[in-house]
């Protein structure tokens, strides 16, 4: 009884019921997708999994916002811990994982692709994503990390019928092994030095029976000795470890191959959950566990948010094909979000302001991401890897709604006014000038100066005249073919996400506070 | 009705006539010609009542135009005694003019804009004479020079029109740009830039407020205005403009108006400037003789005349004498208008023929305007009793008694210019006809002639200022007293008549019979081509123009287009450019090229860790 | 909400309504469209004009306030706050007015996609009006990057020569320049600790705990160089003449006529009163730009031959009076800055507007294969005339008001005689490429070239919708030149208050006659025995009288 009791009250599962329903959620799809009739070109798969994540959304949404469940506690033994913080990104996840599913569900359909598993392996992925989001302890971490990797690995591969995606799922499984296990081996030095400190040199009279990998014990460990060099070494570890995910250099070399090779919503996925994930696991570990090491890291992040910038920026302008260069930019969104993260070092302590505006930029960024790879979705190429400059051209004219779209959700990503992009941008800058982060300030505008240039160049592309080579209204020349006929939810879904986004930029209502 | 009245109404009277004309009347020009006419004798008529109106006192309005900060700007009428003068000469030669212009301007296609155009002169002009402080003035200046343009392009089609105008602009402000320096350093050393504020500041404080280099800046404007050295070289080109126009603007008010400016701001000036305003004027009274010797064009030959006149006007000034030069000012109005007027009756008469040696026994032909022209030709050469006599008599004794070389130069001048004028009088008017033109001109009508018949009344009579009322010419009287006191009288009257009448003979005796070459040209070559040559001014300024201006601008627009478009904006986009290619490279999708990235990354990450950095 | 409020609101929904309203394709006829469009331009210009003449000249601050705190980023102190000052309610009015004009002829443009470029462009006019009449600094500048995507399709798609390249480059330069003084706006709002980001909040704050003088020199370093590559300051200014060249016309009027007033605007009403000492430190840099701006621009501008380049190129060249006036950071110079912008906006954009109209007479831009096009539309001739001129800064159009203002302001300092005299050759250089520009085009015999063109597509004088977008604008223009007054009032008592803190650059507050006195030493009579002198004076001469 009394172990029963401990159990329960140790670890209270309703805490973690969105994550268990979507895991359950997941298997029921997968399930459904046995009894369908082979042949068949419904996607009920799809539509179910949409509406249940829509439906989890929603009750999700209701359950912090509207019934105010969330407080912080550490639950299941320290292993997680809930909180505000923690329930705006799981919201965000399956805001973002929802969105995936739409663009999915259109996608798998234009490609004729089974569509059990990828709805399956999203919602996995995403309650591995949430559950990581709550993590307090570096197994949880570890654990859940992996859990997404695996379905990601799976995901980014799963366009068999292309070579290049399933090159980019080598790839992807390669360097993510890598970061793995340059992850691993940082968590298990600080292990190694946390479980006994004296052994190796360090000071620490750590509370007896705490789990020397939760993070208030690592994090006391580090207080106590911030120039630890082992310390040090497994903290840059951790940090390279979640570089690879974040995109940051000089862990980016991955990121344009996978994002080519992909297929278009877990490119979005990947753009938008994995690098969300990646810095709310960065900005919770230098704000709890590093907190104490924040001088030593500020100078590295700094070089890294510059060089991220600018190497994001430039290779993007190099690029012709679309995708590498959403991919190379993204490295560059990396780079500033880096920023934020070097801000709420700045602010140690008293960091929610910067947590925040990170959270705000993450949203602005799912927001435009997601209108601009529904719309690349929808293009049908002989080989959908291939999407170049010019398959754009007087997109505008043709489909008004896709220009819309598109534009909005460029507008957005270059951060130009009055989008929310824009809006996430100047609370970046104000809070990196409160922050004193002068030199990164001005790389980061610099870097969005340069940005505008391949931004831009897109637009010119949806909406200039094309050049005279190709024929204006003959569809038959073009060299690509946009999906017809009804789009069903997707049209609305995407314009909403436009109109959003427009909206933010100019009203941001609750948005403009803080937590 | 209340001063201020009529002087607003004076002052925009024209201006709503040009803006009625532009509005509603462009295409339907004898309407336009009209209003116009009648709007020049309500001016004429308001300028009287101002003239005669509160007994020869001053008559003094202001009210804020304008207030920015600690710039207070009023707009103001100072109508004192020059004020009335040049507004009874501006009014009424205006009005000859207007009329003549009737008759001269009949067969134009674009008789509207001419007459708005005359209407916005006299607005401007009329702002001019009656404004109360330097900024005003400023205004009406650069407004004149607007209309002064506008009129000189009536014949916009023809090149030569096309470019006078373009230059008279620019050259007016070369010289506004000095006159606006001026204007600025003025308001912040005395705070003020209202006339009467300013004299009675001087008043107080000559040695502070007088300074040699405002002085100069203001004397800047005048030049360009009045086309004086070296901004000469507008006002012959100007002649491309419809005769009446040269007339009114080119001989009788607006060239005056720098004289008028000079005048009104004589207290700014320091006896250096003056000394080289007096010098300079001089030159050019000598200079333009020369000049009008040997032109073809009979309105080229007038426009140097009036460059030389307005040579003893500054000379006038600067030898102290404002009074005189005002003097001379008025009596030039009526004789200059008369002879321009008259050009234009032969013109019409000869059909656009401008060149004197086209002309020839006119006299037959056209007696009056024959006879008119004479009269103006006597009265500018000095013909003794007439009214050039008084006031160019008065100049030179006034340089002979105050400053001898300048004295001598304005001397030969007048010698000059009794022989460039008889020059012309006699190639135009007596001999035979020398072309078809000629043989079939006839007398112009009434609207022509009689312009000319008053204007000849009044440059015979024109010098007794006596029979002027007091109003008008109160401003000349102390200064003909002092001349008057001057000794040398007689000698003067001697040296007077001699230079005429030697003037005469010359030109009698070289011109009397001419065919189609000029005597002088067979005579003296070389003195000849000197004087054609005006000095080399206008191929200075082209040299200018063309081998300094445009290369420097071209200069500019390579240096714009090399270094900041080229170097600075696309230099910094092909930097950008150079590293995006660079980092292309990387992305050579090799799984152990990537790895290395990896490698490199988490060595220099331990390094940093472990202090190796630097750190 | 008061009649005025609404006006003031309206007039920055109303066009963002229209253009909604076209863009969701509801009216899909011509005539709907362009009646649609009507209204969303002529909305802004009667606001702008009613709220001109209501407002009260005497009056200190803003009127016909419209508040929602609620409304933006409570995080940074940023409200929704709309009402209109002494300088800014001309330059609102210049914004309604040109903005109409630009409206007029784009919708009788004839362009292809009409109902795009009138939705596009009223997004723009939406923002013109915006930013004039925010308070709030955030919205301020929002406003104006609501330009900044529309002017980008704009130039792609109605542009003109090499609009592909054009519009990429003006939109980077344009980025970088927003995001500078951005960088700049930022660092006020972080580092002043005002209860509002606005400018009475901010001032109050400054008065209180004023910024050190090192701060304030780098902020307004931000925003002046910031500001200065969008109002297009020497050496940042290639982008204008080249984005004007190839932009369709009415966005070069609304670009170069109201957009590019944006940053002066900052500089005036916000920087130099809010940061008075970092102004005084960049002051001399900031004069030799502007002389910059009227020299080598000057030069430049006397080099072309193309009529729009010459006009766009002409356009930067002013900018630099504006600069001057700002530089002296004197009330003086920067009310006549404000008079020289409202000005300068309106007669810029008549000159886009003409240039425009000429070439569709013409066929070409080229200036030396035109000529006597006089006789064939005279009155096409009068109008360029009567702007070119206004350009020139001739008496009796609104910019000579500004550009003597200016020039008074530069005299006031010893210091500044130099600039003084060197950009006083301005008006000699303005008065030859304007002047050779209406020479070459309406003077003379017609070109070869123009005869050519003649033969094919016969010559019309301008129409009535023509001869009302030029007309309302040089209505405009006149209206300042006569009556200085209607506008400078309203400056004059902002201006005064504004920057009654900014610290003169000479050491005392005597009058200069005094000062120069005593710098020279003169002999005859002392101080008070001048002082004494000078009240003396008769002020109101009706004694005289």
């Amino acid at each position: 009884m009394d172990a029963y009791l401990i159990f329960s009250n140790e670890n209270i599962w309703s805490e973690i019921w969105p994550e268990l329903s979507l895991a359950l959620g997941a298997l029921f799809v997968l399930g459904l997708d046995l009894f369908r009739k082979p042949g068949s070109s419904t996607s009920l798969c799809g539509l179910v999994a949409i509406g249940f994540q829509a439906i989890l959304l929603g009750v999700h949404l209701f359950d912090y916002l509207v019934w105010h469940h969330t407080f912080d506690r550490d639950t299941f033994s320290g292993m997680l811990t809930q909180g505000i913080q923690g329930d705006v990104m799981r919201s965000f996840f399956l805001f973002s994982s929802l969105l995936v599913s739409v663009l999915g569900n259109q996608y798998l359909k234009n490609k004729s692709l089974r569509s059990g598993e990828f709805h399956h392996l999203t919602m996995l992925a995403t309650a591995g994503l949430m559950l990581l989001s709550q993590s307090n302890n570096f197994v949880m971490l570890f654990v859940s990390l992996e859990t997404v990797a695996i379905c990601f690995y799976t995901l980014v591969a799963y366009n068999r019928n292309s070579s290049k995606s399933l090159e980019a799922g080598i790839k992807y499984l390669i360097f993510g092994a890598l970061s793995s296990s340059l992850l691993l081996f940082g968590i298990v030095l600080l292990y190694g030095v946390g479980s006994s400190p004296e052994a190796w040199g360090a000071v620490f009279d750590g509370a007896e029976g705490q789990d020397p990998l939760g993070f208030q014990y690592i994090g006391n460990l580090i207080e106590a000795n911030p120039d630890h060099l082992l310390l040090r070494a497994g903290v840059v570890l951790i940090i390279a470890g979640i570089a690879f995910k974040i995109g940051a250099a000089p862990f980016q070399i991955w990121v344009a191959d996978v994002y080519h090779g992909s297929p278009m919503p877990i490119t979005a996925f990947l753009a938008v959950s994995s690098k969300a994930a990646g810095f709310f696991v960065l900005i919770s570990l230098v704000n709890g566990p590093f907190l104490g090491m924040c001088d030593f890291l500020l100078p590295l992040f700094g070089f890294v948010a510059t060089f991220t910038i600018l190497f994001g920026n430039l290779a993007s302008c190099a690029q012709q094909n679309l995708k590498r260069m959403l991919g190379l930019s993204g490295v560059a969104h990396a780079g500033y979000l880096l920023v934020a993260v070097m801000a709420s070092m700045h602010f140690a302590g008293d960091s929610d302001r910067a947590i925040w505006v990170l959270f705000f930029y993450l949203f602005t960024y799912l927001l435009a991401s997601f209108c601009v790879f529904g719309v690349m979705s929808l293009a049908r190429l002989e080989d959908e890897t291939d999407h170049e400059f010019f398959h754009y051209e007087n997109l505008a004219k043709k489909h008004p709604w896709m220009g819309f779209v598109l534009v909005c959700g460029i507008g957005s990503l270059a951060g130009i006014p009055p989008f929310a992009g824009f809006i996430a941008k100047l609370l970046l800058i104000s809070v990196a000038f409160e922050a004193k982060l002068y030199f990164s300030l001005s790389v980061m505008i610099i870097g969005v100066a340069i940005s505008i240039y391949y931004y831009f160049g897109w637009i010119r592309e949806i909406t200039f005249h094309p050049k005279p080579s190709f024929s204006d209204d003959n569809d038959q020349n073009s060299p690509v073919i946009w999906e017809k006929g009804s789009y069903g939810l997707f049209k609305p879904c995407m314009i909403s996400l436009a109109i959003i986004s427009l909206v933010l930029g100019i009203w941001q209502g609750p948005f403009g506070d803080a937590f | 009705m209340e001063t201020e009245t009529i002087a607003f109404s004076l002052l925009l009277l024209p201006l709503l006539s040009a803006l009625v004309t532009l509005l509603f009347f462009r295409n339907s020009g004898n309407i336009a010609s009209l209003l116009s006419v009648a709007t020049s004798g309500g001016i004429l008529v308001f300028s009287l009542f101002l003239i005669f109106q509160g007994e020869n006192e001053s008559f003094v309005w202001q009210g804020t135009w304008l207030k920015l900060a600690n710039w207070e700007l009023n707009f103001g009428f100072l109508i004192d005694a020059p004020a009335r003068l040049l507004l009874f000469v501006v009014s009424f030669v205006g009005f000859l003019i207007h009329i003549f212009s009737l008759g001269y301007m009949s067969d134009d296609d674009a008789k509207a804009r001419y007459f708005g155009g005359l209407s916005l002169f006299m607005f401007s002009m009329i702002g001019i004479t009656v404004a109360d402080n330097l900024i005003m003035i400023f205004v009406f200046w650069e407004l004149v020079g607007f209309s002064s343009y506008l009129l000189i392009s009536h014949y916009f089609t023809t090149d030569e029109a096309a470019q006078a105008s373009k230059k008279a602009f620019i050259v007016n402000r070369v010289g506004d740009f000095g006159f606006l320096i001026g204007i600025v350093l003025t308001y912040w050393i005395a705070d003020t830039v209202n006339l009467i504020e300013l004299s009675q500041l001087v008043d107080s404080y000559p040695s502070y407020y007088v300074t040699t280099t405002i002085g100069l800046a203001l004397a800047c404007g005048f030049i360009g205005k009045s086309a004086q050295f070296p901004l000469h070289v507008w006002l012959p080109d100007a002649m491309a403009g419809p005769t009446p126009v040269s007339a009114l603007i080119h001989a009788a008010t607006m060239v005056a108006a720098g004289i008028y400016l000079l005048l009104r701001i004589d207290f700014m000036f320091t006896s250096q400037v003056l000394t080289l305003l007096a010098v300079l004027g001089a030159a050019m009274g000598l200079y333009a003789g020369f000049c009008a010797l040997v032109q073809r064009d009979i309105k080229k030959i007038l426009a140097y005349s009036t460059l030389s006149q307005l040579g003893y006007m500054t000379a006038a000034f600067g030898l102290g004498m404002p009074g005189i030069a005002l003097f001379h000012l008025m009596t030039h109005a009526f004789f200059k208008a008369l002879m321009f007027l008259g050009s234009g009756s032969v013109i019409h008469a000869c059909h656009h023929e401008q060149d004197i040696f086209n002309y020839g026994g006119l006299r037959k032909k056209m007696p009056i305007t024959a006879c008119t022209f004479l009269i103006g030709v006597l009265a500018i050469s000095g013909v003794n009793f007439l009214s050039g006599y008084f006031s160019k008599d008065a100049i030179l004794l006034g340089a002979y008694n105050l400053n001898l070389p300048v004295f001598i130069i304005l001397y030969a001048g007048a010698i000059l210019t009794a022989i460039y004028m008889f020059r012309l009088y006699f190639i135009t008017f007596e001999g035979d006809p020398r072309s078809e033109k000629s043989t079939n001109a006839h007398e112009s009508g009434p609207l022509m002639t009689g312009p000319l018949i008053l204007l000849s009344i009044l440059s015979i009579v024109g010098g007794y200022h006596s029979i002027f009322p007091i109003a008008i010419v109160e401003s000349i009287l102390p200064d003909i007293a002092k001349v008057t006191e001057m000794p040398n009288h007689l000698w003067m009257i001697v040296l007077g008549t001699f230079a005429w009448v030697a003037g005469v003979i010359i030109a009698k005796n070289l011109y009397r019979r001419v065919d189609q070459v000029d005597p002088l040209s067979v005579k003296a070559p070389l003195f000849f081509s000197l004087c054609q040559s005006k000095l080399f001014f206008d191929q200075i300024y082209a040299f200018y123009v063309k081998m300094i201006q445009d290369p420097l601008t071209r200069f500019f627009e390579v240096l714009e287009l090399l270094f900041i478009s080229g170097l600075m904006v696309r230099g910094s986009a092909g930097v950008a450019g150079l590293f995006a290619l660079i980092g292309k490279t990387f992305y050579n999708g090799k799984i152990h090229s990537y790895a290395f990235w990896f490698i490199s990354g988490t060595i220099a990450f331990i390094a940093y860790a472990l202090g190796l950095l630097g750190n | 909400m008061s009649f005025h409020q609404t006006l003031l609101l309206g007039s920055i929904l109303v066009p963002a309504l229209c253009s909604i309203l076209l863009f969701s394709g509801l009216g899909k006829r011509d005539s709907v469209v362009k009646n649609i469009s009507y209204i969303g331009f002529l909305f802004p210009f009667l606001a702008g004009i009613i709220l001109f003449v209501n407002f009260d000249s005497a009056m200190r601050g803003y009127c016909f306030e419209v508040f929602y705190p609620q409304m933006g980023l409570q995080e940074l102190k940023i409200t929704f706050h709309l009402g209109l000052n002494g300088v800014s309610s001309p330059l609102f009015a210049m914004a309604g007015i040109v903005g109409l004009a630009a409206g007029i002829a784009a919708i009788h443009s004839g362009a292809d996609r009409l109902r795009l470029y009138l939705a596009l462009l009223l997004i723009m006019q939406s923002g013109l009006m915006g930013l004039f009449a925010s308070i709030d600094l955030f919205f301020y500048y929002l406003f104006h990057e609501f330009a900044l995507i529309p002017t980008f399709i704009m130039i792609g798609l109605w542009g003109g020569r090499d609009r592909r390249s054009v519009a990429l480059e003006i939109t980077i330069y344009l980025t970088l320049g927003a995001l500078i003084s951005l960088g700049g706006l930022v660092a006020l709002n972080v580092l002043v600790d005002a209860e509002k980001f606005d400018f009475p909040s901010l001032s109050s704050a400054l008065a209180e705990t004023a910024l050190a003088d090192s701060t304030q020199v780098k902020i307004f370093g931000l925003l002046l160089f910031g500001f200065g590559i969008l109002v297009a300051l020497f050496p940042f200014h290639t982008w204008a003449a080249k984005g004007y060249e190839a932009a369709p016309t009415s966005v070069s009027m609304l670009h170069a006529g109201v957009l590019k007033k944006f940053g002066l605007y900052g500089l005036i009403q916000i920087a130099v009163p809010l940061l008075p000492e970092g102004a005084r430190e960049w002051s001399p840099y900031l004069m030799w730009l502007a002389l910059g701006n009227i020299l080598f621009v000057g030069f430049v501008t006397m080099a072309q031959t193309n009529l729009k380049s010459m006009v766009g190129y002409g356009s930067v060249m002013h900018m630099g009076y504006c600069f001057l006036g700002v530089a002296a950071c004197t009330a003086l110079g920067a009310g006549a800055g404000v008079m020289l912008m409202v000005a300068h906006g309106l007669s810029v954009s008549v000159m886009f507007l003409l240039a425009t109209q000429i070439q569709k007479r013409s066929g070409t831009f080229e200036m030396n294969e035109m000529g006597g096009l006089g006789t064939k539309t005279p009155i096409l001739a009068c109008f360029f005339i009567a702007a070119s001129l206004a350009t020139i800064g001739l008496p009796g159009f609104g910019n000579f008001w500004g550009e003597f203002g200016v020039f008074l302001s530069l005299g006031q300092e010893p210091d500044h005689h130099l600039f003084l005299g060197l950009a006083a050759l301005g008006i000699i250089i303005s008065a030859i490429f304007g002047l050779r520009a209406i020479a070459k085009i309406f003077y003379g015999s017609p070109s070869d070239e123009l005869l050519e063109h003649v033969k094919k597509n016969p010559i019309s004088d301008l129409k009535s919708q023509e001869i009302v977008s030029a007309g309302i604008i040089l209505i405009a223009l006149l209206f300042l030149g006569f009556w200085p007054r209607g506008i400078s009032d309203r400056i004059d008592t902002e201006i005064e208050t504004r920057y009654s803190g900014v610290p003169s650059l000479t050491t005392t507050s005597l009058p200069p006659c005094c000062l120069l006195k005593l710098n020279n030493s003169t002999t005859d009579g002392n101080l008070t025995n001048y002082s004494s002198d000078k009240i003396g004076i008769p002020t109101q001469n009706n004694s005289i009288k």
